[in-house]
């Protein structure tokens, strides 16, 4: 296992009001390992221990094969770090951005006008990025964490705030990595991202991982098989689904398509969200 | 590790100029070179002038002798009316009475009582100097001073303006950078890569050096030129500048944001500095727990390098004294920020 977490507990406040509680997972070497949940849930505590931004103060947790409570420097060449917040130094071009994190490594990094292009930032590169839309800081801070070519990358919210265009292009990039090898960490609450790009995810809530188990497992174990249906009654379009294991309503569903009422007809799976929320007990808002 | 501290450098340095804190250095050292020239006086002592009157009834020779190449007057009245257009001046009427000098003081009013008794102790010294006894004192230099002319009063502040601007400077400057960082969310990024603490923190202390150095060329050479061993006083400058701002650090490390470390960065730098400038213009006032402030060796160095008297030992003693507080500070900087901010 590439990343090993058992038993971990992290309180800001030093008392048992904790952030992250007996979270136990292990991601394998090439996966994209998601964790899903809302704000608060402890994503980003997790991650932010991971990578040694918090201490580690209870539990174990190693990344290819070292202890995070004392990872050397030298770990870091081969990991890559991608934040939701846009913490680039503002008066820097973008690609004085780049090419001053590059510096930081001791192996061999990745051009900053590539790393720049892949994301549509190359007109901007030699702009200040105080002059930077929200949209483009998250590009930049996003190639940044791939500027050492990490073999673990940790990314938080990678799409957000993007446009669609953008963000499809970001989780191909995502697609493209895992392909070549590279481990993935992400933290998101944005079940889309999650379905589309995580080989397994974690459900995690209130510090604590609900379940962990992979997109499709997760809709057969506790997904409902939905019809949704739009049909005309009195004149007025109406939509509705219809779930097929309860027998009322697959009656219903009948007595409908009988009377020739039906306008479409569309199997549906539940979603991730839903799932969140039937596991849960809340939303990912 | 070179590459990842030029690298640091280039960034912190760019990152400086673009947020005004060169142009901020040259403005500041340039009004002080304004001020040490053109505001401060050449000459700022305060003269009380004397008029003397001697009375026809003088026989006494020491008494005449009082008055040589002083300005007398014909009468008692003339002199109280010269004193009526010199509100800082003093008179004296100098009489016989029984073959004995008589004096008579004549002040505005307001003079206190040290004057007083400093003037009576001046005209006794007179009445009973004999010139003959300086013949036999002989006076004998071990240290030839090599700055022979005297100083303008406006160039004496150039030291204290050295100490206060260029050196300290580095000690507020520094926090602000590190508290942009910190807002920016920077340091993070910087900590999950293989950099480590000890050069983000040289970097930052290299470059508050930088502009200190500049600063003091600046204040240096547009008030005093280049007299004095201007290589001395880099080395001085540069030592100072380290430990001024391993202090900012230090005291930043403990706060979130400017506005909380706003208060504690002045008064630490009123606590280091008001005494020494005391000292600067009474140096009789020397307290113990003054001469425990860096910044008091470090003024009196500073002002050996430009104004010098041959006094190397202070020099070199402060010099040695400061690479030991620049080591020590930087230690203490480093395990600071490993507990408090980066922690956080």
């Amino acid at each position: 296992m590439i990343i090993d977490v058992k038993g971990l507990y992290h309180s800001y406040t030093n008392d048992d009001n904790y952030a992250v509680k007996d979270v136990n997972f292990s991601v394998k070497k090439g996966e994209i390992f998601g964790f899903l949940g809302p704000s608060g849930a402890g994503k980003s505590t997790t991650q932010k221990i991971l990578t040694g931004l918090l201490p580690l103060q209870k539990g174990k947790a190693s990344i290819d094969g070292n202890n995070v409570k004392k990872s050397p420097n030298r770990l870091f060449n081969t990991i890559g770090v991608s934040f939701e917040r846009a913490n680039v130094y503002k008066k820097l071009t973008g690609i004085e951005n780049l090419e001053f994190y590059s510096k930081m490594f001791n192996v061999k990094t990745l051009n900053p006008l590539k790393l720049l292009r892949m994301v549509g930032l190359e007109n901007a590169a030699n702009k200040r990025a105080e002059g930077y839309s929200k949209g483009m800081l998250q590009r930049l801070v996003f190639v940044r964490s791939m500027i050492n070519d990490p073999k673990i990358w940790f990314l938080d919210e990678p799409t957000s705030g993007l446009d669609p265009t953008t963000a499809s292009k970001i989780k191909e990039i995502i697609k493209d990595k895992q392909r070549k090898g590279t481990t993935i960490f992400l933290t998101t609450h944005n079940m889309h991202i999650a379905e589309e790009l995580c080989d397994n995810i974690a459900l995690i809530n209130e510090g604590e991982i609900n379940l962990i188990d992979s997109p499709r497992n997760l809709k057969l174990k506790y997904g409902e098989k939905l019809i949704k249906a739009e049909y005309k009654i009195n004149g007025e379009l109406r939509k509705e689904r219809f779930s097929m294991i309860n027998k009322e309503e697959i009656d219903k569903l009948n007595e409908i398509i009988k009377k020739g009422k039906v306008e479409t007809l569309h199997s549906q799976e539940a979603t991730l969200e839903e799932i969140f929320i039937k596991v849960t007990g809340r939303g990912l808002k | 590790m070179p590459n990842r501290l030029s690298g640091l450098l280039i960034k912190d340095i760019k990152t400086s100029i673009r947020g005004y804190f060169l142009l901020i250095v040259i403005i500041v050292a340039l009004l002080l070179v304004g001020l040490i020239n053109f505001v401060i006086p050449e000459d700022a002592s305060v003269e009380a002038p004397i008029f003397y009157h001697l009375t026809e009834n003088v026989s006494n020779k020491q008494l005449k002798l009082i008055i040589k190449d002083k300005d007398i007057l014909n009468s008692k009245d003339e002199v109280i009316k010269k004193m009526k257009d010199n509100a800082t001046s003093l008179g004296v009427i100098l009489d016989e009475e029984n073959n004995k000098p008589k004096i008579e003081i004549i002040t505005q009013g307001y003079e206190n009582e040290k004057i007083i008794n400093t003037l009576k102790l001046a005209i006794k010294e007179e009445l009973y100097f004999n010139p003959d006894e300086m013949e036999n004192i002989r006076i004998i230099k071990l240290k030839p001073s090599s700055n022979k002319g005297k100083i303008p009063f406006n160039d004496k502040m150039v030291p204290l303006m050295v100490l206060l601007e260029p050196v300290l400077m580095g000690f507020v400057m520094i926090a602000a950078l590190i508290f942009i960082e910190k807002e920016q969310g920077t340091i993070e990024a910087y900590r999950v890569s293989p950099g480590n603490l000890s050069e983000y923190i040289a970097s930052k202390v290299i470059v508050m050096m930088l502009y200190g150095l500049l600063s003091t060329l600046i204040i240096t050479i547009g008030t005093v030129g280049f007299s004095g061993n201007i290589v001395m006083l880099l080395i001085l400058v540069s030592l100072g500048s380290i430990v001024a701002s391993n202090v900012g650090l230090i005291i930043a490390s403990f706060f979130n944001n400017i506005s909380q470390a706003l208060i504690p960065v002045v008064l630490t730098s009123i606590v280091i500095t008001t005494p020494v400038m005391l000292a600067f213009f009474a140096p009789s006032f020397s307290p113990i727990y003054l001469k425990i402030l860096p910044t008091y060796p470090l003024m009196f160095a500073i002002k050996e390098a430009i104004f010098p008297t041959g006094n190397t030992g202070l020099l070199l003693n402060t010099i040695g004294l400061f690479i030991v507080f620049s080591l020590v500070s930087y230690m203490i900087t480093i395990l600071s920020y490993k507990r408090n901010m980066i922690k956080k």
